[in-house]
């Protein structure tokens, strides 16, 4: 997850030096541009957290800089969209100065980038970052005659703890003022130059890099144990349950309880309603705010009561698994099931991340090779991936019933995600690609990071997600006054009630599912909560929101990424096949008498 | 004691031996020639042969010296056969007389050229030199696929398959390429490789186009 706004703020960059990061995945260089610019940008542990670049204003001694980040590359020769995106960057804004940022422990990779780089005339200076595991691996580097050698500035940085960034900034400050023009040659990559490079490479880095004998760092053994079958898949189901009791049990029931009956329930709403009706005379725009279809009462007591806590819970467990580093391991657990749908393991980030937020996920999908992955994955985000949010609403549901109950769930879903992605991939043509993915070390997740990416998503939520569950409600309140919602649910009545079996109500929460299935999933919560759903029928209404339509964000991001074409395809095939499944389901269920 | 009399007794005591006979009363029949007999006897005091009871024994100095005799006659015999093409006197004429006159160096030569062949062109056994035993031990280490490569051994990648171009690029981006070092760390379910600091996820597909030599 993304969740960086640069695009929305205009900033005017006119007449400021443009100073651009790049560098292999998962160096830090979205750690440094933070420092930088002031600018928070989602850091993680896994190669590809930055799909898009990110512009910040990074003041040097009352200088102002434009700062740029960029996806993390391997090469200038790009073999992904995220990769070209870095790429086209370095052609197109002819930065003033390119501030490479490396892996210290990893100098040989770093180089090959290097060459490439001053290949193409960039001016150029190299951040030697991560030095404290370099040092714990004890990887020794001669700084000193690899400037000589190389012929450009470098600094060490340990960019987490802040280390070297004073030095960056002086680097920068100075380069840019010996500035002179230059021009961008093309990069040869025929097979001699390359191999030519690689040699160079493997040739500087054994004169200025040392390394010592060392033992087998703690972490580095976990990191072993969790890509091992025998041990890694434990873990992951470990892991699953522990997020199941901290997301589900702990914030869904025990944190909304607490906001829902006491916060807004006993506090805000019975005063809200008071205040309201003191002050507003007018009857409809009393009702507007406080009434069933309330702003205050339904919109912000979904958003805020039912949703925020189970949110909040879910992104700082996701977080400390993002900054663990164990997502991109549990993509070699998962690599085999991934090429029965046409996808590989370096498809299961976009995949996890889905479970974050379906609309970012959809912008990762770019780190994949081919377009037909791109679709399938697309496509499978769009189905059947809950957010978190709904992700969150649901276990918050489901954890009330029988274990029976959530198995059910979850093994329809899966079997939908696995079915529909093994039939895609028969049906969309195309290449897929190796599997080559980078495995970065198991880390400490750093609290502070952990905090401030959680507040990051938690803002991000309350700024682009609540508004959207305001339109709803206020659609749902319209719609409800002039007596259309009578008419709707009578209609949709055969769907809703005869082939789903559920309440009649529910048709409210599939009417705002299309806003934002979590908001869809909450209006099924409420329902469940007041006692108007069976088991059963929660089941069947559980399934049918999960695989329902693309909320209105993620629509967009399907068509900015895949096309109109292809996001409208997709919208028409899940509509009625979130329908059609639950409807099996519910058949299923009542033929065999399945208690719940 | 002439040399190539001793040769020949050696020579008849090796074939003996290999059709499992040290009888001494066999091998004296089958040297023809009072003279050789005496040989024989000679060879006793030198210490190549020495004769217990009713066998007739090779000491280790006379067996390595007839192995190496019996070496350079059969590769004589393989040169003529195969290279030139002699014909079956011809080769027995001239091997009889190379097998005295070419030196260790030479026949390890002839040996290479051969592809140290086991066997003369009667199907009889060549005994090894030194350069067959160095050429097993390089076959041994010769470049095999990484996926054949056992975990947790260092070895160097010798060539990537280049006939895929993307798959190529992205591995040398990597690190990969020929010359460098790296690990296998585990090869289920999926292959993970060590270059460096930097561990990689492979399938087997991509593993098995990339050629090692281990170290």
């Amino acid at each position: 997850m993304s969740e960086c706004c640069s695009d929305k703020i205009k900033i005017d960059f006119s007449g400021m030096k443009k100073i651009v990061l790049v560098g292999n995945p998962n160096v830090g260089k979205s750690v440094v541009f933070s420092h930088l610019t002031g600018v928070y940008v989602t850091v993680s542990n896994y190669p590809g957290t930055t799909v898009e670049l990110t512009r910040g204003v990074g003041t040097i001694d009352k200088r102002k800089f434009q700062i740029i980040d960029t996806p993390g590359i391997n090469s200038l020769i790009p073999s992904s969209e995220d990769e070209k995106v870095s790429h086209d960057i370095l052609l197109q804004e002819h930065p003033d100065l390119i501030v490479q940022v490396a892996d210290a422990k990893n100098l040989r990779r770093t180089l090959l980038l290097t060459y490439q780089l001053k290949a193409m005339g960039f001016p150029l200076v190299l951040v030697l970052n991560m030095m404290d595991e370099a040092d714990q691996r004890r990887v020794e580097i001669d700084t000193k005659k690899l400037e000589e050698i190389l012929g450009i500035k470098i600094v060490t940085a340990t960019a987490t703890e802040g280390i070297g960034i004073s030095e960056i900034k002086k680097l920068i400050k100075n380069k840019t003022f010996t500035y002179v023009k230059y021009e961008i040659k093309e990069l040869q990559d025929d097979v001699k130059t390359t191999k030519d490079r690689q040699i160079e490479a493997t040739r500087v880095c054994s004169l200025t890099t040392k390394t010592f004998p060392r033992r087998i760092l703690f972490l580095e053994r976990m990191g072993d144990f969790t890509m091992r079958p025998i041990t890694g898949i434990p873990i992951l189901i470990f892991i699953l349950w522990l997020m199941y009791k901290f997301v589900g049990e702990m914030a869904a029931q025990t944190g909304v309880s607490f906001m829902e009956e006491i916060v807004f329930g006993k506090l805000i709403n019975p005063y809200a309603i008071k205040f309201i009706n003191l002050i507003i005379p007018i009857p409809i725009i009393r009702e507007f705010l406080v009434g069933d279809y309330g702003i205050i009462t339904m919109a912000l007591t979904y958003a805020i009561a039912i949703i925020l806590p189970i949110l909040g819970a879910f992104f700082l467990f996701f977080s400390i698994l993002e900054d663990s580093g164990y997502l991109p391991r549990l993509s070699i657990l998962l690599n085999r099931a991934f090429r029965m749908i046409g996808l590989s393991g370096k498809a299961v980030i976009p995949m996890v991340l889905g479970f974050g937020c379906d609309t970012m996920a959809t912008m990762t999908t770019r780190t994949l090779e081919t377009v037909r992955e791109r679709i399938i994955a697309t496509l499978l985000l769009a189905l059947a991936i809950p957010c978190s949010a709904q992700l969150g609403v649901i276990l918050g549901m489901i954890s009330t019933l029988p274990r029976k109950a959530v198995l059910i769930w979850a093994s329809v879903v899966m079997l939908v995600f696995f079915v529909v992605g093994y039939l895609s991939s028969k049906v969309i043509s195309g290449a897929s690609s190796d599997f080559i993915m980078e495995i970065p070390p198991i880390r400490m997740p750093k609290l502070k990071n952990i905090l401030v990416k959680t507040l990051a998503r938690i803002e991000w939520y309350l700024m682009e997600a609540v508004p959207l569950f305001i339109y709803g409600t206020m659609a749902l309140f319209f719609l409800d006054k002039f007596n259309v919602l009578v008419v709707i649910e009578k209609f949709a009545s055969p769907l809703v009630v005869n082939f789903l079996g559920l309440p009649s109500k529910a048709t409210e929460a599939f009417l705002v599912g299309f806003f934002r299935r979590d908001y869809g999933a909450a209006g099924l919560f409420d329902l469940a909560k007041k006692g108007f759903m069976n088991p059963h029928q929660v089941v069947v209404s559980l399934i049918t929101i999960t695989l329902f339509v693309p909320c209105l964000a993620q629509f967009l991001v399907m068509i900015k990424e895949r096309g109109y074409k292809v996001a409208l395809a997709i919208f028409l095939f899940v509509f009625p096949f979130a329908f059609l499944v639950g409807g099996i389901v519910n058949f299923i269920l009542n033929y065999f008498k399945v208690v719940l | 004691m002439q040399n190539r009399d001793v040769d020949e007794v050696l020579e008849i005591i090796w074939m003996q031996n290999e059709s499992g006979n040290r009888d001494l009363c066999v091998v004296e029949s089958e040297i023809k020639t009072q003279r050789l007999q005496n040989v024989l006897v000679e060879m006793q005091n030198a210490g190549l042969v020495k004769i217990e009871g009713a066998n007739v024994l090779f000491t280790k100095e006379g067996e390595e010296k007839a192995g190496a005799l019996i070496r350079r006659h059969r590769l004589a015999e393989r040169l003529l056969a195969d290279v030139l093409e002699a014909k079956d006197d011809a080769i027995e004429a001239s091997a009889c007389e190379f097998e005295h006159v070419i030196s260790e160096e030479v026949t390890d030569a002839i040996c290479t050229l051969l592809g140290h062949p086991k066997e003369c062109p009667h199907g009889l056994k060549i005994p090894e030199g030194k350069c067959c035993k160095k050429a097993k031990e390089v076959i041994d280490s010769l470049v095999t696929t990484l996926d054949k490569a056992p975990v947790g051994e260092n070895v160097t990648v010798a060539y990537i398959l280049a006939n895929n171009h993307s798959r190529l690029h992205k591995l040398m981006s990597f690190g990969i390429s020929p010359g460098v070092k790296i690990k296998i760390h585990q090869k289920y379910p999926a292959y993970i490789i060590q270059v460096d600091e930097t561990q990689i996820a492979l399938e087997k597909e991509v593993v098995s186009g990339i050629y090692i030599r281990k170290n």
